[in-house]
Parts: structure tokens; C-alpha cells; sequence
């Protein structure tokens, strides 16, 4: 049973996340297998997809170390699965069902009725697309902007 | 010329530009595709200046690229940038030219041994440096005097053009060969150098657009190969890198000179959903609208070109049936379009010329898929 750390309990509360929301997605996680283990093995990436947000919850065997959402809807590699694969970079992360090294690639995000493409990493084989904590701003900011020029 | 001297912006063009800007990146309906000539020092010669002048007042500079934005009626934003970026920061003499952007004169780099011990500056001391310091002259011009022209850029190029602001252009091209090892090396210090630099301008302003891509790295000087490992890879993991930093969303991939050889390469690039694709030619011939739609359309905005060559040499008719043509063929363009240049707007072109892609966007440029 893992905990959330202090410094996650803040951030939760500044981005209006509910405690057990994070831990949910954490037990759903690995009730499944559904989530992304670092290749070193110190965290996984569990999520959640709604239909506006998709939340995700990083852990470690004891605590969640983090916590981050975004509102555009990631989805399919731009042009397709195929056409990823030409010159395909490998993440930090191994798909924890699959056992497959998830890759870098383009995927389509929609947002307010817009689709466009942004960065992820994927499962090759059950084909699971992930944000990683660190784009997360990167969208933040394409949200924004694109909420103010779409409202 | 200081700010006093410059008539204000029409307020309604400006409403207006900014309305056909916004559609390639929000896909907010607007009348027409809206033209992108990357304009620089031409805008000089509008107010009579020398480019020396130019570049050597930033300040100025902006208000007078900002003046030629209204009066050909393009892409709102006050742009300030030019090729020898960097160099100065890391002990490169910078010198100016008649008619010319400023130029390295001295690069820090001299020997493959003096790779290794080449230090990267982080975004704390390379802000305070003269590139920045400069460039933030720019940028705040704008930001202060015309907030609706203001657009956050970092000039970059690829790595191989930051790498070239350090060492020369023939000592690298001989590393390629001899010591391709090294060139790895120093191209990964300059995509460390790309994070920095952004890092610089999203933490001013709040946001960021790398201006990157690939220059040198382009057919006419590397085969495919050598533009994956100089090129593609190492620019790819550096927007990667800049990105994961938070200093973006905005993706600029100029890939200037002849892709005819690598363009699809860059398709898996690591792009935002602020991301323009610009491509300059096609061997010999300018890129074809309607190919680059077809390979990017899907993913990104595609800014299409017409030949800067035609537009300082050609003659308006040819200028605007080419326009023309790249219009027809990319304006409906999945992800957004916008007409443009293959590179910078040539300094002395003719003013009727720069008109004549503006007139062709009017006349041809009108959207139907919305």
C-alpha cells in the first residue's frame, strides 16, 4: 500500500486533486498491470482518461512522488502505427505488461475540437500512449494559449 | 529612430492579421491564408536604413519590422534573429558588414581536442550574455510597444548551426570525415546549449518558440545518412530536451536549402501542437506545396514557399504566379497553412515583389474547408 508523499499532498491541493482520486489510480494500476515501470526500475506511471483529463500518479514502492494532468486527449501516432516506426527513439519506460521498451512519437491530441499532434511515449505492442511528467508543461501552455484563442 | 518616430499600427489591420494568424494555429476560421516572408532587414530598406543600422539597434529594428508587417499586410509579429547567433557568448568575436548581418569573426572552438573541454553555458550566465542581451532589447521592444506583435523566439538553427557558431564550418565538415566522433560530441553540447538558450526566453516571458531545424545539414552539402546522425537525430533529441524543460510549446523546423533527400525523415521529429514545418526546395526547385502537405499535413503547419532568389530577382509576375501555385495547393492543409519564403526575405528585394505573394494569398488564399 503506498503513501503520498508531503510534497504530493501539496501539489494535490494546489491542483485541486483529491487524495483518494491519486491513490485510485495507483491501486487500478496495479490491479491491472496497466502502467509504465522506469527501466531502472525506481518508479512506475499510472493513469486515468476521462474525457477532459487524463491523470496520472508516479510511484514508488512506498509513496506517490508525483502527480500531473493534462486536458488534450492524446490518441493514435500522426499517420498512423507504421509510420512511427521509421526512426523510433526508446523512453526510459517499459510497458509492464507488454515487457516492450515504450518509444518516443508523435500522437494526435484534441483539444476543444482541434486536433494537432504532441509528444508521448508508447507501447509498441499494446499500443498505450503515456504523457511523461516533464511534457506536461509543454502542454499546459499549448492548453492555455489555445483556450484563449479558441474561447 | 525612436519609438516616437514610428505612426502607430492601424489598430483595425492589426485586428485583422491577427485573426488570419490565429487560424493555422487554432484553427479559427478566418478569410484567407496569410503570408509569412520571415521578415528581417528588408524592413530597412523601407525606412531607409542600412542593414548595419539594422542590426545594430535591435530596438529599432523591431519597430521598423513591425511598421513593414502592417504595410504589406503579413504575419503580425516583430521578428528579430540572424544566422551567427551564440559565437560571442562563448569568447567568438562578433564584427559587422557592409550590407550584411553580423558575422563571427573568431570562433571559441580551434581544435577537436578543445571539444571535450568546451563548457555549455547554463541558462543563468547565458542570459547576461551578449547574444541575449541583445535579442532581449528586441524582444522587450515589442513585448513593451506592440504586445499584439509579440512572439517569444529563440534563434537557433539546428545543432550543426550552433556548432558552426563555434567552430568553423570547414573544420567541422572535415571532423565528419575524420573524426566523425567528435562532431557527435559537439552536437550534443550544442542541442545542452538548445535547452539553455530556450530555457532563457520561456523563463522571461513565459513561453517559448525554437527557431530550429536543419540548414547546413540539407542535400546540397550532406547525403541522407550524414543529415540523420548531424542532423535529424541530434536536433531531434534536443527539442526533445527542450521541451521536457518547459521551454516551449512552439516548434519551428526550418529546413532550409534542398530536402529532397531527407524531408520524411523529419516527420517523426519530435513536434508540439505549435509546430511549423517550413521546407525550402526540392533539389533545384522550390519544395512543392502540395508534396509538403501531403508528408506533414497531418501533423504540423506547413508554411510554404515561394523562392526568395525569384523574389529578389524574378519579376513580380513570376513571384505571384508561383505564390500562386503553393497557395492553391496548401491552403486547405489539415493542420494549418501559411505562404512564406524559402528562407529570410532577400534585404533588397523588391518591395513589389514581397507584394505580389500578399496580393497572390488575397486573390488565391481563400480557405474552403472550413
Amino acid at each position: 500500500m503506498v503513501t503520498i508523499s508531503d510534497e504530493v499532498k501539496t501539489l494535490l491541493k494546489d491542483n485541486g486533486f483529491q487524495e483518494s482520486d491519486v491513490l485510485e489510480i495507483v491501486n487500478a494500476a496495479e490491479a491491472s498491470g496497466d502502467k509504465l515501470k522506469a527501466a531502472d526500475g525506481s518508479v512506475c506511471i499510472a493513469k486515468n482518461v476521462t474525457d477532459n483529463l487524463t491523470s496520472y500518479a508516479v510511484y514508488n514502492d512506498k509513496e506517490v512522488v508525483n502527480c500531473y494532468a493534462h486536458q488534450m486527449k492524446a490518441g493514435e501516432p500522426a499517420g498512423g502505427w507504421d509510420a512511427e516506426q521509421e526512426t523510433p527513439l526508446e523512453s526510459k519506460y517499459i510497458c509492464n505488461k507488454c515487457g516492450e521498451t515504450a518509444m518516443n512519437m508523435n500522437v494526435s491530441m484534441s483539444f476543444m475540437g482541434m486536433s494537432r499532434v504532441g509528444p508521448a511515449i508508447v507501447c509498441q505492442k499494446c499500443k498505450d500512449v503515456y504523457v511523461e511528467p516533464e511534457m506536461v508543461k509543454t502542454l499546459a501552455v499549448a492548453e492555455s494559449i489555445l483556450g484563449e484563442k479558441r474561447a | 529612430m525612436p519609438a516616437e518616430d514610428f505612426a502607430p499600427i492601424d489598430t483595425n489591420w492589426l485586428e485583422s492579421a491577427g485573426s488570419l494568424w490565429t487560424t493555422p494555429f487554432a484553427d479559427v476560421p478566418s478569410e484567407r491564408v496569410i503570408v509569412d516572408p520571415i521578415m528581417l532587414s528588408h524592413a530597412a530598406g523601407v525606412y531607409k536604413k542600412s542593414v548595419e543600422y539594422f542590426y545594430g539597434n535591435p530596438d529599432e529594428a523591431v519597430r521598423m519590422v513591425c511598421g513593414a508587417c502592417e504595410l504589406y499586410d503579413i504575419t503580425p509579429v516583430g521578428h528579430f534573429l540572424y544566422a551567427d547567433y551564440w559565437g560571442a557568448d562563448y569568447g567568438g568575436e562578433l564584427v559587422t558588414k557592409a550590407g550584411a548581418p553580423p558575422a563571427l569573426k573568431t570562433r571559441p572552438i580551434k581544435t577537436a581536442e578543445d571539444v571535450d573541454a568546451f563548457r555549455v553555458l547554463p541558462p543563468e550566465e547565458l542570459k547576461d550574455g551578449p547574444t541575449f542581451e541583445t535579442h532581449f532589447k528586441a524582444l522587450d521592444t515589442v513585448f513593451n510597444e506592440y504586445p499584439q506583435m509579440f512572439a517569444p523566439i529563440t534563434q537557433l538553427g539546428g545543432v550543426l548551426e550552433v556548432a558552426t557558431n563555434w567552430v568553423s564550418i570547414d573544420d567541422v565538415f572535415m571532423w565528419m570525415v575524420t573524426e566523425p566522433e567528435v562532431v557527435d560530441k559537439l552536437l550534443t553540447k550544442a542541442g545542452d546549449h538548445m535547452e539553455s538558450a530556450c530555457s532563457c526566453t520561456a523563463e522571461r516571458y513565459g513561453a517559448n518558440v525554437m527557431i530550429t531545424g536543419s540548414v547546413i545539414a540539407s542535400g546540397d552539402l550532406l547525403d541522407r545518412e550524414q543529415i540523420k546522425r548531424f542532423g535529424f537525430d541530434p536536433v531531434s533529441k534536443a527539442i526533445r530536451k527542450v521541451l521536457k524543460a518547459g521551454a516551449g510549446p512552439g516548434v519551428y523546423l526550418h529546413l532550409c536549402g534542398n530536402h529532397a533527400d531527407d524531408y520524411d525523415m523529419w516527420r517523426t521529429a519530435p513536434m508540439s501542437p505549435f509546430t511549423v514545418v517550413q521546407i525550402g526546395y526540392d533539389g533545384k526547385d522550390i519544395f512543392p506545396s502540395a508534396k509538403h502537405t501531403e508528408a506533414f499535413g497531418d501533423r504540423a503547419i506547413c508554411l510554404g514557399c515561394v523562392d526568395t532568389k525569384l523574389v529578389d530577382r524574378g519579376t513580380q509576375m513570376q513571384v505571384y504566379e508561383q505564390a500562386k501555385s503553393q497557395v492553391l495547393a496548401g491552403k486547405d492543409s489539415p493542420s494549418g497553412y501559411i505562404l512564406g519564403t524559402s528562407c529570410e526575405c532577400p534585404t533588397f528585394a523588391p518591395p513589389a515583389n514581397v507584394r505580389a505573394i500578399v496580393k497572390a494569398a488575397r486573390d488565391f488564399g481563400q480557405y474552403t474547408k472550413f
